[in-house]
């Protein structure tokens, strides 16, 4: 008998309270409900895992490790792909959309097959396809080794006057000199020279080795040092990523620079791959043009020669624009993506596979879409379903939900409070629900709450002028300050390139250290910025990962876990047994030796594949035994990392006054569902910035004139929370602050005070502002297109 | 070889190398004093045989720029390379200056190299389809000070080639022919020369109707041949009574190179434990070393030359417990 539905039953996961549902084959189904209800528990945690792991399987490809099963029984399962944000977020720094697409090896091929070769260096040789990637040894262009672009130091710059003494040199051109660097003695010693000697009277070999280093000396040559434009002192002084060595060697000035490689024109490539082209082009010109115009030119090509190779490029990149990704090149590097052009950057290839009976599982899809491409990515999925695919999706966002064919939500809180299925059934019963806390956001729109009236805008704001990077127009903004303003437009139209490359460098160039940022922006826009005496501070709040280490989590970023391991020091029983902090973290003394704190370990098990089995030396917490032992309050160390905020927000009251208060801030931010110790891959990027937003707000309260910047802050949140995160951010801007966002939610462009929305299209369409004013103006504005979805 | 006696140490070498599976060894060939003990050949080989010689090239190159210093063509290991392929005069990129001809005899010309797997040199390929070697390498970028950083690689022996050719005014193999071969009665073919005119024994495919494995094979060697090799090093430069390189060289070459950590040179190949100028060095052996299993070791204080040849292909091996093997059987006499 077929099985037209996916029985599960009895799931536990995590706070999953024991869950039976029956989700429909070959139909949309959307798992809803507020943060950390259990969403991704079920759809991921045990729907994906367990279809993952039948089917590696059966096909022999992986052997399963005998884990604790977390529910009953699941049937009617069929192979499950996960479309997740977060696996992307270790991806390799090298990796492109071409390579990710494996679009590069089909254009290679093209290339090797049609190109047309340059007669003036044709060797009449074959061209083989590694000529075209500029990482394979035998197609990298042997001067930049594929980089494109070479260094150039202005030596006469540095070593024009030769009366000048060694010292003078390096006090003239290095800022500190507090210190002679062991290096520079080294070279000293090395060469029996003194800081007095001129340049004019060195010898050659003396001179070189001052320039270059030398064999004789540890020393690698002021050369090295010599910084370009970006580097120089003063930039990197305003951020607190320089090093003590750079400290040292830093110029103050640019004497040197990075430009296009002169033996391969910045293509990376050898003569073969640089000198061969389709219909007038190579393939480094190809790699960067806009996908649009791209899929438009190998159109012309593919039509003109009837090319099968083209056409198949075509194909694909014509997936890639129906999921919004027009406005990309292929040679952009896949960690610049936003979380949402990811996911559809994998969506466009299951596209192409032309599969089916398969279940897809989404998370968020709609996130960083506007509310034109969210309907065309709904379109696209109700493809995959007509083609006999089943998709399942955690989202939350109205229009989304209104085109799903079964809806399941989770609630009714997040954490220990959640975990219940609140409702399971069609569109048309769940707006009926009374417990669910989505549904009344989506049968009501005036449950949400928009402010009734804008703030005066008043003179006070931000001008940039002449705005010209990436594709921006040359364009004026005006920025309103002491309100709350939306920067909105489609994907690609141009909003990062206005604010976190150009009004962020701008304002981070004029403020200093008065501008908290966690990247060191590099300043190559023309634009020029006013208006920045009316702000006293900037913070900006982006999406980036808290923390790199694998044993990062919220306690340790906030600062909380310093605080926890002092509490815990302070106990009798580790004052009575001489532990020290360092005794309770699990990267220092107290960490497991075998698993070295990590709590599982790796086992390869062949084919890429690896499985995690937990540690057994510390039973899978990643902390020594007698770590352990040592309780708060009657709770360990790790059952304090198990806590989520909202536990530990009652648990450390009266006991800690800081932690405290950043916990009473998380939970403002809605992050009271999480744990202490999540550990950081498995925390989204929407979920890291309200993160941040809390650690930044829980150093300062009743500041005035800071000026925040946010990167679509709701993204991940349910209604519910997105409300409450919504009135913090009103409350600092009652309070005199002034706040940037960058957002496509409807909801949350609605109750700004301003919007500024850039496009019309994204890419080489986008680029210019096409409307200004606040949300009532925007709705009567012709010209604006979020203006007919806002509230 | 020594009539009766060494019947058994035959038997069980040739017992010894099927049970190993060694079926790429071609012949193996044991020197000590002053007589060839062993000789032995598989698939049909004979002592007229000549085999691959693949990087025991290198060392080969070495022998012949010891040879160019003792005639004055090179004045000294410390000349910048400059002097005589005026295009690595710092034009192209400023470490050029520093860089020595000791350097490149020593692996240390901190030239950017990539391998690729199983040696398969890539870069080579797109080297040699250049046009121009010379200028090619000079392109390159530079990776480290010369002299710092040991990486094995084929740029610094192309170099070497390309000097012996400038300095002495001569094809690098006629260079050889005359002043290594000759002396030495060793029979080879002319090197493969490219266009540019530059020798190199493993051109490959790389130019218009060149056949490179027929190309290569002009410059193979008998087993005989390679243990000559040997025997001129051990007897520290003299062959027959003639001196051919000067003693000082001889003891240079295979002297370790300072401060430099022998890394491996691809995927789990090491060859020694250090490096001379293009010979390997072990605890108390020095040897030229070839891709495949080719190998001209000199153990020095047992008076021992042992040459092994092998058909060169990815699934060869190094062989290197032959030699233990064979010397305890010799022991056992």
């Amino acid at each position: 008998m077929k099985n037209n539905t996916i029985n599960i039953r009895n799931a536990h996961i995590h706070n999953l309270k024991n869950i039976d549902v029956t989700i429909p084959k070959e139909k949309l189904t959307v798992i809803t409900g507020v943060s950390g209800s259990g969403k991704s528990s079920l759809a991921f945690d045990t729907l994906y895992e367990e279809g993952k792991r039948r089917y590696l399987m059966f096909s022999d490809t992986q052997f399963g490790a005998d884990s604790v099963p977390s529910f009953d029984t699941i049937t009617g399962l069929s192979p499950t792909v996960a479309v997740e944000q977060r696996t992307i977020r270790q991806s390799n720094p090298r990796s492109t959309v071409e390579t990710r697409t494996k679009l590069s090896a089909l254009l290679a091929m093209l290339f090797t097959s049609y190109g047309k070769r340059d007669p003036k260096y044709n060797d009449n040789f074959p061209l083989s396809m590694e000529m075209f990637q500029r990482n394979s040894a035998r197609g990298m262009c042997a001067r930049c080794i594929g980089k494109g672009h070479t260094r150039i130091v202005y030596e006469d710059k540095i070593y024009g006057d030769i009366n000048q003494t060694i010292g003078e040199l390096l006090e003239g051109k290095f800022t500190i000199i507090n210190s002679w660097h062991t290096k520079i003695n080294d070279y000293l010693k090395a060469f029996k020279l003194s800081l007095n000697v001129k340049l004019k009277d060195l010898t050659e070999e003396q001179f070189i080795a001052l320039k270059y280093g030398s064999p004789k000396t540890k020393f690698k040559g002021v050369n090295s040092y010599a910084p370009t434009e970006d580097n120089t002192f003063e930039k990197l002084n305003n951020t607190k990523k320089i090093s003590e060595r750079q400290k040292l060697f830093t110029f103050s000035q640019a004497y040197a620079e990075e430009s296009i490689c002169p033996k391969c024109k910045g293509t990376g490539l050898g003569i073969q791959g640089m000198y061969t082209t389709i219909n007038g082009k190579n393939i480094s010109e190809l790699e960067n043009m806009y996908i649009n115009e791209l899929l438009e030119f190998l159109e012309n090509y593919a039509e003109n020669t009837n090319n099968i190779l083209a056409k198949e490029i075509c194909t694909k990149l014509q997936c890639m624009t129906d999921v919004g990704l027009y406005h990309l090149t292929l040679s952009r590097p896949v960690p610049t993506l936003s979380g949402g052009e990811i996911q559809r950057l994998f969506l466009a290839s299951y596209i192409i596979a032309e599969m089916d009976s398969i279940i897809f599982v989404f998370d968020e899809p709609t996130i960083g879409l506007h509310e034109l491409e969210k309907d065309k990515l709904i379109s696209i999925i109700n493809n995959l379903i007509e083609r006999g695919n089943t998709v399942i999706a955690v989202e939350h966002d109205a229009n989304f939900i209104n085109n799903a064919g079964y809806i399941i939500d989770m609630g009714p809180g997040a954490g220990t409070m959640g975990g219940e299925k609140i409702f399971e059934g069609v569109y048309s019963e769940f707006l009926k629900c009374k417990n669910s806390k989505t549904s009344p956001f989506i049968a009501d729109r005036s449950t949400f709450n928009i402010k009734p009236v804008t703030r005066q805008i008043t003179d006070k704001e931000l001008i940039i002028t002449g705005a010209d990077i990436h594709n921006l127009k040359n364009i004026t903004a005006h920025i309103p300050l002491g309100v709350m303003t939306g920067i909105a437009g489609v994907s690609g139209s141009g909003k990062s390139s206005l604010i976190s490359d150009t009004l962020v460098p701008k304002i981070k160039e004029m403020l200093k250290n008065k501008c908290i940022t966690e990247d060191l922006y590099e300043i190559n826009c023309n634009a020029e910025l006013y208006g920045t005496s009316n702000i006293k501070k900037c913070i900006v709040i982006d999406q980036k990962p808290i923390g790199r280490s694998v044993t990062s989590c919220p306690a340790t970023y906030t600062g909380i876990y310093d605080r926890v391991r002092e509490l815990f020091a302070a106990t009798q029983t580790a004052k009575d047994y001489g532990y020290s902090i360092g005794m309770f973290s699990v990267n220092s003394e107290g960490g497991c030796r075998v698993c070295h704190g990590q709590g599982i370990i790796k086992y390869h098990i062949g084919m890429g594949n690896y499985i995690e089995i937990n540690c057994e030396a510390c039973g899978g917490t990643g902390f020594l035994p007698e770590t352990m032992e040592v309780e708060l309050d009657g709770k360990n160390i790790k059952n304090i990392l198990d806590m989520t905020i909202d536990e530990a927000a009652i648990f450390f009251e009266g006991k800690d006054k800081i932690t405290c208060n950043i916990l009473k801030t998380m939970q403002r931010v809605g992050m009271g569902y999480i744990t202490l110790g999540q550990k950081t891959p498995t925390i989204s990027g929407g979920e890291s910035q309200r993160i941040k937003l809390a650690k930044e707000l829980s150093k300062g309260r009743n500041c005035k004139d800071i000026l925040y910047i946010l990167d679509e802050p709701t993204t991940g949140l349910s209604f519910y929370d997105s409300q409450k995160l919504m009135d913090l951010l009103q409350e600092l801007v009652d309070t005199g602050n002034s706040v940037i966002i960058t957002e496509h939610d409807p909801y949350v462009l609605s109750n700004c005070d301003y919007i500024i929305e850039l496009g019309k299209g994204g890419g080489s369409d986008g680029g210019n502002i096409i409307a200004t004013g606040t949300p009532s103006e925007l709705k009567n504005n012709k010209n604006s297109i979020i203006g007919g979805y806002l509230f | 070889m020594k009539p009766d006696t060494d019947y058994n140490i035959i038997n069980e070498l040739d017992n010894y190398i099927t049970k190993k599976h060694y079926r790429l060894v071609n012949s193996v060939l044991i020197y000590k004093d002053e007589e060839i003990l062993v000789e032995r050949y598989y698939n049909k080989f004979t002592k007229e045989s000549r085999n691959n010689l693949k990087s025991v090239w290198k060392s080969i190159i070495a022998i012949c720029a010891g040879i160019c210093l003792d005639k004055g063509y090179i004045k000294s290991l410390n000349d910048p390379v400059s002097d005589y392929i005026p295009i690595f005069d710092g034009s192209c990129h400023p470490y050029h200056k520093m860089l020595k001809v000791k350097h490149l005899l020593t692996m240390t010309s901190g030239i950017y190299w990539n391998g690729g797997i199983h040696y398969h040199c890539p870069m080579v390929i797109q080297c040699m389809r250049s046009g121009n070697i010379t200028e090619y390498i000079s392109d390159i970028y530079m990776k480290d000070i010369p002299g710092t950083v040991f990486v094995y690689k084929e740029w610094d022996v192309l170099l070497a080639s390309v000097l012996i050719q400038k300095a002495s005014g001569m094809n690098t193999y006629d260079f050889c022919n005359k002043y290594l071969y000759k002396p030495l009665n060793i029979k080879s073919g002319r090197w493969f020369t490219s266009p540019d005119g530059v020798c190199y024994t493993i051109p490959g495919n790389n130019y218009n109707g060149t056949d490179g494995n027929a190309e290569e094979a002009k410059s193979d060697l008998s087993a005989r041949d390679m243990a000559k090799i040997g025997i001129l090093m051990l007897n520290k430069g003299i062959y027959n009574g003639n001196r051919i390189i000067s003693q000082n060289f001889a003891e240079q070459i295979t002297a370790p190179s300072e401060k430099i950590l022998v890394q491996k040179i691809q995927d789990n190949t090491k060859w020694g434990n250090n490096y001379g100028m293009f010979w390997w060095l072990g605890d108390n052996w020095y040897a030229a070393h070839g891709f495949g299993g080719q190998r001209i070791t000199v153990i020095p204080d047992k008076n021992i030359i042992c040459v092994i040849q092998a058909k060169p292909t990815t699934s060869g091996k190094n062989y290197d417990d032959l030699l233990p093997y064979i010397i305890k059987l010799l022991e056992h006499i």
